[in-house]
């Protein structure tokens, strides 16, 4: 029944379908738009708003899962959705204030949207849609059926069939080229600039639901980050598409990358921000500036070592003075959370890899006297991230068990004392 | 808009009881009963969704009969309803644009109702007819373009 | 359609599994550790290794729903250490691991499910370092049956236990736990595959070589006997009428079927060659014949038979011990020959199994492998050398074992000698005759 061109439905009302869902989807966001402006910043959330929300994240997820499921197919309205949903990711994200701010200055947080839904959209409850935004452009970027270079084998047939789940699909140099064209076309070079700085600078950073949600139980934080899905929360879904941005435009991207991490004062004076300790015992702007931009280091390790940058050097340079800075900040019941030293010891162990040999004995010893430091008292997120990082670090190929041997004791006492400080065994348990 | 059942070539009861369903549904509108047509799609997507489900190659047949029946005559009704809730939203904001409005809920029932229309078409264009969308034919590209273009909302 | 992003799981930021509850996760990197770095480096750090695992142990018990993950991981840790220690000071960690021990292997806990095979490694390697036999190690065993009537799961584990306390409990084990030894072998030779065939009969056969007449008395009464020659006949008439047996997995039927018969016929040949009467007594049982004298001969000669069709599977593949049980076969075949004249009738056949057995000793560069727990026999660490019970014993075993001690070419001239003297040097020449003379050439 559904053999191409015998379909029981004319081509034309597909695409007036999509034409139509088009139009209404984005003449419904400028309604809820103008309607939750005046709400911005209210206590409770109107009814008719929440259904409003939950009728456009419906009405977004159709073209993002149709496009998914039918690449080539879909060219046609590539352009128009490529168009609107970025214009519509950045106008929902472009009265977010610098981190940690929520909403705008003076609002009080916002009604119904707290971690994990951060950051909240301008107005709020409109999450959902600027994730099936991000998910288009993510999943458009990163489509190899928009790829010529890909169709290159297939020089001999000017088509060719490709098996999908969905049932075969034509291919025809004409029909990709056109989408890569279109493609193309969309991400240009400051497009993709401007997205990136979009996500580094405004979707990454933490925001006070995510900190307030961390200093209440920071183990229940960090285990409920690690299970957050892309398609739950928004910061979630900006990683991946980072990840895309770095690796599909990797040669004009990572350079850029590197050199936003190349500001060595910065990083050292968000450094010292921490180990000082805010006034009111907040977390300052540019520790959660830097926060977000290891957290791209981090998820983009290849192509940034692709550039040139040398991990180990920046490593012994500028990252493990700022872990020894730090480390040495005294300990205090009501201290913020330790944002940068979370995320420093997360890298080490994602670059684990990267590191050369000469110099993981000292590095592992230096996250021994950490496990240490951390037996006697430390924030549970920064615990649990430590665990994770010398598990990297013993759980590879080239570790030095000769030089380990006689920090054995030490770590096990350092296990142990970390053992002590949870509070209670977590009942909890994540499944896979 | 009668759909007369007898002229398709079903061959699940299940496809036979959703098309009966969605006639009377289809009467029920002539008839301008929003409770009643809330409920018949209501109904309608939860049939649909539990169709979708299904991975035997008979149960997807059936449930791709029910969809090319049901795309135009849904299609249709989701843009009428849904220009119908944009025009409202407008008015809507202007009585309640102060954080302080308290709301009536007069356009949730409406909004609900849009919102199970989204949900059927999303289940029959994604589950019910994927080959649909592999249809590479160049007039309605020509025919979509310039609708595209004209777009100004 | 593909995306060709690197893998990510679920969270990008943490780029971490986190998926059990945190103590747990601190466990397992001390294990992580403690694997990696071995027993030199567990070793110095033993007490403060091993000191918190008491307390761990028992507020994990106090709490219901993560109890069962801590123990494991207690039980996990215990066992690297037991095994980086030497007999002595393993045997200092009993006080501690025993306790532990009764409740990770007791099915009537719920928690079993969870702890059992942690639990079942942890006893393995305790028993197996221990330097004597304990009361404490002896009243355990009792726990071993309901695990293998329950389901076969651990099979592996459980054999070698069986193993090790037969070598190791000797007759005291044997007197106390016999029945239970006897339920588990009736359990299990029936219905394993012929991936668990090699285990169960390595635990027989070592019970027979540990016991060469209280043990294949031992097994005959409890039925065990009886069931593997069952099994190996009924192997053998699948053959002859051309079907396959339903324990082989896809592949080629003929090679898979026969593993389980051929160990089983390696353990009978065990019985004819150390246990002459038990195996008589075999064949007078009713169920295997009606004890009349043709019946029994027909046994006899079907066992013959079996032995020498499946002599060419014995020892297949990577299998450490395929010489001796080569030299077994062969052995038991001679020993049977002044049973009856009839078996001379097969003296052909015998013949040419001896050859094959002393050419494969006599080839250059053979030497014969070490038996049993080859790993700790023939490894140059501290184990090897240590005073653990089993060690000794196992030696000790295998130094005394008929297969071991006996000369197959001796014992073939002795036995030949006293089939003449039964049969009459007629029916003998007569038999000899009738071998081809390429053969006895290359035996002289």
């Amino acid at each position: 029944m559904f053999q191409a061109g015998a379909t029981g439905i004319a081509p034309a009302d597909i695409a007036k379908f999509f034409e139509n869902l088009l139009a209404h989807e984005k003449s419904l966001l400028q309604a809820a738009v103008a309607c939750g402006a005046g709400q911005a910043g209210s206590v409770k959330q109107l009814p008719t708003l929440k259904q409003v929300a939950k009728l456009l994240y419906r009405l977004s997820l159709i073209p993002v899962e149709a496009q998914a499921q039918s690449p080539l197919p879909f060219r046609p309205f590539l352009g128009p959705f490529l168009a609107t949903f970025h214009d519509q990711l950045t106008g929902l994200y472009t009265d977010l204030p610098a981190p940690p701010g929520v909403a705008p200055a003076g609002a009080v947080s916002a009604s119904g949207v707290g971690y994990p839904s951060t950051p909240a959209t301008t107005p709020p409850s409109l999450e959902r849609t600027a994730i099936n935004a991000l998910a288009f452009l993510t999943n458009v970027l990163s489509c190899d059926e928009y790829k010529v270079e890909l169709l290159a084998h297939h020089a001999t047939s000017s088509s060719s069939r490709a098996v999908t789940a969905t049932g075969d699909q034509e291919m025809s140099a004409a029909a990709v080229s056109e989408a890569a064209g279109v493609v193309n076309g969309f991400f240009t070079l400051e497009r993709c600039q401007s997205l990136l700085d979009l996500c580094i600078h405004r979707l990454l950073p933490l925001r006070t639901p995510d900190l307030e949600e961390w200093e209440g139980d920071p183990e229940a934080y960090q285990l409920s980050h690690a299970s957050l899905t892309r398609e739950e929360s928004p910061r979630a879904a900006a990683e991946y598409f980072v990840v895309c941005l770095l690796y599909k435009r990797s040669d004009t991207l990572a350079p850029l990358l590197a050199q936003l991490l190349s500001d060595t004062a910065g990083l050292q004076a968000a450094a010292a921000a921490e180990a000082a300790g805010a006034p009111g015992g907040s977390v300052s702007a540019e520790v959660l500036t830097w926060d977000a931009r290891l957290l791209a280091a981090g998820l983009c390790a290849e192509p940034l070592a692709a550039t040139g940058l040398d991990f180990s050097a920046w490593f012994m340079n500028t990252l493990a003075p700022c872990l020894t800075v730090l480390a040495a900040a005294p300990a205090s019941a009501d201290a913020p959370p330790p944002v940068l030293r979370r995320r420093l010891l997360w890298l080490v162990g994602v670059w684990m890899g990267q590191m050369q040999e000469a110099i993981r004995p000292s590095l592992v010893e230096a996250l021994v006297q950490m496990l240490t430091a951390c037996a006697s008292g430390c924030n549970a997120a920064v615990s649990l991230t430590l665990l994770r990082t010398l598990n990297c670090a013993v759980d590879n190929w080239e570790f030095n068990v000769e030089a380990f041997l006689p920090l054995t004791g030490a770590t096990v006492t350092g296990l142990y004392g970390i053992l002590g400080t949870f509070s209670e065994l977590d009942a909890r348990l994540q499944v896979r | 808009m009668f759909i007369p059942i007898r002229q398709l070539h079903l061959h699940d009861i299940i496809v036979d009881l959703v098309l009966m369903m969605w006639a009377a549904c289809l009467y029920d509108m002539r008839q301008s009963s929003d409770l009643a047509i809330a409920r018949a799609v209501y109904m309608l997507h939860r049939v649909l969704k539990e169709l979708s489900t299904k991975r035997l190659a008979r149960d997807r047949a059936a449930l791709a009969a029910v969809s090319v029946q049901l795309f135009p005559v849904l299609a249709e009704v989701w843009v009428a309803r849904s220009s119908q809730l944009l025009a409202a939203l407008g008015p809507w904001a202007a009585t309640h644009s102060s954080s302080a409005a308290v709301d009536d809920e007069a356009l949730v029932p409406l909004a609900e109702l849009v919102t199970h229309l989204i949900k059927c078409l999303y289940r029959i264009t994604l589950c019910g007819f994927p080959n649909t969308m592999q249809v590479q034919r160049r007039d309605y590209m020509i025919y979509s373009l310039p609708l595209l273009n004209q777009l100004t909302l | 359609m593909s995306h060709t992003l690197p893998y990510y799981p679920i969270s990008l930021s943490t780029l971490s599994l986190v998926c059990t509850s945190l103590c747990p996760q601190v466990m397992d990197l001390l294990h992580l550790v403690l694997r990696v770095v071995g027993p030199e480096g567990v070793k110095p750090f033993v007490e403060v290794i091993v000191a918190p695992l008491g307390n761990l142990w028992h507020s994990a018990a106090t709490t219901d729903e993560t109890a069962p993950l801590l123990q494991k991981r207690v039980l996990n840790v215990l066992n690297v250490v037991t095994n980086a220690l030497s007999s002595e000071d393993a045997a200092r960690l009993h006080p501690l691991a025993l306790p532990m021990l009764v409740v990770a292997t007791d099915l009537k806990r719920p928690e079993a499910d969870y702890v059992l095979e942690d639990g079942l490694e942890l006893w393995a390697s305790t028993l197996l370092q221990a330097p004597a036999y304990s009361s404490d190690l002896h009243a355990l065993f009792a726990h071993l049956a309901p695990v293998l009537t329950r389901d076969l799961e651990f099979l592996q584990v459980a054999m070698q236990l069986v193993e090790a306390y037969v070598v190791m409990g000797a007759g005291t084990f044997l007197e106390t736990h016999a029945g239970a030894v006897t339920n588990i072998f009736d359990a299990t030779v029936a219905e394993v595959s012929d991936k668990g065939a090699p285990y169960v009969a390595a635990a027989i056969e070592t019970v027979l070589r540990r016991f060469p007449n209280e043990g294949a008395d031992m097994l005959r009464q409890g039925g065990i006997l009886s069931k593997l020659l069952a099994i190996v006949m009924e192997s053998d008439a699948d053959d002859r009428s051309g079907n396959s047996h339903g324990g082989g997995v896809g592949g080629a039927p003929s090679m898979m079927d026969h593993t389980i018969s051929t160990h089983y016929v390696c353990l009978l040949a065990r019985v004819a060659l150390t246990a002459p009467e038990q195996l008589r007594a075999l064949f007078h049982t009713p169920g295997v014949s009606d004890g009349s004298p043709p019946e029994v001969l027909a046994r006899l000669l079907q066992l013959v038979d079996v032995m020498l069709k499946r002599f060419k599977s014995v020892g297949g593949g990577s299998d450490p011990s395929g010489p001796w049980h080569r030299k077994l076969v062969a052995l038991a075949l001679v020993s049977l020959l002044p049973a009856d004249p009839n078996v001379l009738l097969r003296l052909d056949a015998i013949l040419s199994v001896c050859l094959d057995v002393l050419s494969e000793h006599q080839a250059p560069g053979f030497v014969m492998p070490s038996l049993g727990n080859s790993d700790r026999l023939s490894e140059g660490s501290d184990h090897s050398s240590a005073s653990d019970l089993y060690t000794t014993n196992l030696r000790a075993m295998l130094q005394g074992d008929s297969v071991q001690t006996l000369d197959l070419k001796v014992f073939l001239q002795q036995k030949m000698s006293e089939t003449q003297a039964t049969v009459g040097a007629e029916a003998f020449q007569g038999a000899l005759a009738a071998v081809d003379p390429i053969l006895m050439q290359q035996l002289q």
